[in-house]
């Protein structure tokens, strides 16, 4: 797939993509397939995508010539999720943003290391399998819980 | 002794140019590189007895040809190689640089590695081993901080022994190739060595660049034919090379380049902790926030441009008013001294001339200190992030924004900026779209024959209108353009977005002093000839009344007069449009050499109706840039073909606009 447009997921490059001079131009700055690279934010009207790449080095490309790339993606945030409607399993793999927050997740019933699936939209609910509480999350907060896909049992529901 | 040449490279970003300043002073010269549109810097420093010519390089990611930048240190590694390289790290981040350092370490050139920002990388925590770096890269690596100046003791006296012992036996590092490439890389570095032809460089270097192709190495090969077999061999490897690894060769050199990075990386960096620049972060979640970057950026253009032009304005009126006091107090004395003819040329022709250039730098200082403030925070960056969604419309990139923007106040320091565009592409374009920016000389044009011409009421309407009109006839020329494909093929949208940090103001001031000894020496002497063109034309023949009909412009306004009748404009308004290719403002004082004594604004109305005034605006607007922005194109494209579009664009577009006006005002019954 190509690389998301939704901040805060992380995937690793499999290929640098079709377009000849954007391939060129990241290896020559040291963006090569297996690189992993995180997207920090994407620019007003979808414009730019900037990317932090795991050297510490911050790139910022087209959002069309993005999506040209091919990526395994290993983690996004549940936002993402809800925007592409997804309901399969998986497990929370980070809590960002700082002490506050994962306190106050905690406290509701969610951690790292839970498993979890979309039931709604919007507004953003979520079910902590196999038998936790549903829980309703803002968009800001659905922003920070970062999943990954959880290996081996696909237990959709 | 001869000046010895030694070339500073790097990747962008990494204080090159801090590392450039420190070590020459302001004893610099600025030029171009020959026929690109890259700026191509020297500095002059002593080693201990030894003369030594800095160039500074273009800040490039490699040495494979892709942009123009590379394309410039491609040719200058090949034909010109120095007698040393200084590579500049950034210690914050070795493996983004070592691309670039492991390829010019492959020339056989003598090199020195100067680490830079050890300052930042200790406070990171990271422990960078240079010793093991240097046995590496066989090459001398000396940590330092150019802003503040540590290490750079070391580094003089590392570049001074290198280049006296001119050490032989500096080996290349090892980057481990797939083997069918590094078979046929070996077997052509022999052949480029059977031919004899580049002594001073690598044979593996030279094959490497010969399977790569392009211009750079075309050109290579013409002149020194015994090159041309292995050329042609090499490109038949590299389509058997590509075919059996199944992929590109730039693609796969870099990621062997970047591997050995990895390893060299790994070996010499200890207690790496992977922490980002903390406060860029939180600058950038306010400033490139998704709702609040947008209009925080128009604030920040505002504070620019008023910055500016609320501060260069008056000193311009100031520096004009002072030459017209000179022109002056001149006059009565060369008078007595000289025939009349000549102090008419040498103080209103020459002198004039002069004047115009003078009155543009005070504007052109301002301008690039705080364009130099935008550019050395890192906020630059974060503005072509946020506006690349618009100015890809124009197959542009966001920063091209800031350029035309910044025509609005001035086009002539806004083509002179064009300079930090990433690409050839980029510049032409963007330059040749600031000339519709209305700036404020045409605004006191508009501003006058508006207030004259129309109502109190509809007076700020036409002025606002044809604010709209300049805005239109850029995005719709942008429009036009990009189908042309100017200066090669855009290249794609790929930055590096710096961490924030604070200018030096050491730098700021000598960018803006440069960028005025550039400005006198590259387009002064053209301004100057452009004003005293205008001059004789409209003084000439001799004896003719200035700016009259008999003058050798008042012959061509007539002429003209079949051209310009149908946009409603008569010969009088056309010999005011000659003046005004000097200076646009220069249009309102022109006219009152032409209709003569009396008050202008009675004279004016009563030749001239609204939709006549409106046709002339509109075409004032668009017709040509004036001489002082003609000449910043050419010195900035190198180009007369570009500066001669320019004109033709606008003058062809001028008269387009024009024509729509008045035709279509007269339709609608107005006259």
């Amino acid at each position: 797939m190509g690389l998301p447009p939704y901040p805060n997921s992380e995937c690793i490059l499999r290929t640098l993509g079709r377009n000849r001079a954007v391939a060129r131009r990241l290896a020559q700055m040291g963006v090569l397939p297996g690189t992993r690279v995180t997207v920090v934010r994407t620019g007003p009207l979808g414009g730019a995508i900037e990317l932090a790449v795991d050297g510490g080095q911050s790139i910022a490309l087209r959002g069309k010539e993005a999506r040209g790339l091919e990526c395994d993606l290993i983690a996004f945030p549940l936002s993402a999720l809800a925007q592409s409607g997804d309901s399969g399993v998986y497990r929370v793999k980070a809590l960002l943003g700082g002490q506050g927050l994962r306190h106050k997740l905690a406290q509701r019933g969610l951690a790292i290391g839970d498993r979890i699936t979309l039931l709604q939209r919007r507004p953003l609910r979520a079910r902590i399998l196999p038998q936790g509480p549903e829980l309703g999350l803002g968009w800001g907060e659905a922003n920070k819980v970062l999943l990954e896909p959880v290996s081996g049992d696909h237990a959709h529901g | 002794m001869d000046r010895v040449s030694v070339a500073i490279s790097a990747i962008p970003n990494t204080g090159k140019t801090t590392l450039f300043n420190q070590l020459t002073g302001s004893n610099q010269s600025v030029g171009n590189w020959p026929g690109v549109t890259v700026s191509k810097k020297q500095g002059y420093l002593r080693l201990d007895g030894i003369e030594v010519t800095l160039v500074d390089l273009p800040g490039t990611y490699s040495i494979s040809p892709a942009s123009e930048e590379e394309r410039v240190v491609r040719r200058y590694l090949l034909e010109t190689p120095p007698k040393l390289i200084l590579n500049v790290l950034d210690a914050r981040n070795l493996y983004r640089c070592l691309g670039l350092t492991l390829q010019l370490a492959m020339s056989g050139i003598p090199m020195v590695v100067a680490v830079n920002m050890m300052d930042e990388a200790r406070k990171q925590g990271l422990d960078i081993d240079l010793e093991i770096l240097s046995e590496h890269l066989g090459a001398p690596v000396v940590g330092i901080v150019a802003r503040t100046g540590e290490g750079l003791e070391r580094l003089r006296e590392t570049l001074l022994q290198t280049l006296w012992a001119r050490p032989r036996s500096m080996h290349p590092p090892h980057v481990s190739l797939p083997p069918v490439l590094e078979q046929n890389i070996m077997e052509l570095a022999r052949k480029v060595g059977a031919t004899h032809t580049m002594p001073e460089i690598n044979d593996t270097f030279v094959a490497v660049r010969l399977m790569e192709g392009g211009t750079v190495t075309e050109e290579l090969v013409r002149r020194k034919p015994a090159l041309k077999e292995v050329a042609d061999d090499a490109k038949y490897r590299r389509s058997l090379v590509e075919k059996a690894l199944g992929a590109d060769l730039h693609t796969t050199c870099a990621q062997c380049r970047f591997n050995a990075a990895k390893g060299l990386v790994l070996e010499t960096t200890h207690n790496a902790p992977q922490v980002s620049d903390r406060l860029t972060g939180q600058i950038d979640q306010v400033l490139l926030h998704r709702w609040l970057g947008l209009p925080l950026f128009f604030v920040i253009m505002f504070a620019l441009f008023q910055g500016i032009y609320a501060l260069g304005t008056p000193l311009q009126d100031w520096v004009s008013a002072g030459f017209a006091g000179l022109q002056g107090s001149l006059r009565p004395w060369a008078l007595a001294h000289l025939p009349v003819w000549l102090v008419d040329f040498s103080v209103d022709g020459l002198l004039q001339g002069v004047g115009v250039v003078v009155t543009f730098l005070p504007i052109i200082v301002l301008f690039f200190v705080f364009m130099s403030l935008i550019e050395d925070s890192g906020y630059m960056a974060r503005a072509a992030f946020l506006m690349d969604r618009f100015m890809h419309l124009l197959k542009l990139d966001g920063k091209a924004f800031i350029n035309i923007l910044l025509g609005y106040g001035c086009n002539v320091p806004a083509v002179m900026g064009t300079r930090i565009l990433a690409s050839r592409h980029n510049r032409l374009l963007t330059m040749l779209l600031i000339p519709f920016s209305l700036c404020s000389a045409r605004l006191q044009v508009f501003l006058f024959l508006a207030s004259i011409l129309f109502a109190p009421r509809i007076a700020p309407l036409v002025v606002f209108g044809l604010y709209l009109g300049s805005f239109v006839a850029v995005v719709l020329t942008g429009l036009v353009l990009r189908l042309f494909r100017f200066g090669g093929d855009p290249e794609p949208f790929i930055m590096e977005m710096p961490p924030y940090r604070f200018p030096l103001w050491r730098s700021v001031a000598l960018r803006a002093w440069q960028e005025v000894k550039e400005f006198l020496y590259r387009a002064a002497t053209l301004i100057v000839t452009g004003v005293v063109i205008v001059w004789l034309l409209t003084h000439f023949p001799p004896g003719a009344m200035a700016g009259g009909p008999e003058t050798f412009a008042g012959h061509i306004g007539m002429a003209l007069d079949p051209l310009f009748d149908p946009i409603g404009i008569h010969w009088r308004e056309t010999v005011t449009l000659i003046f005004g290719f000097i200076a646009k403002e220069v249009v309102i004082g022109a006219m009152a050499v032409v209709y003569g004594a009396g008050d202008l604004a009675t004279h004016v109305a009563a030749a001239i109706t609204p939709l006549q005034g409106l046709s002339f605006m509109v075409f004032t607007l668009l017709y040509t840039p004036c001489v002082a922005t003609i000449g910043a194109i050419r010195a900035e494209s190198r180009s007369w073909r570009i500066a001669l579009l320019s004109i033709a664009i606008g003058l062809t577009l001028a008269w387009t606009a024009s024509f729509v006006v008045y035709q279509g005002g007269r339709i609608l019954g107005y006259a």
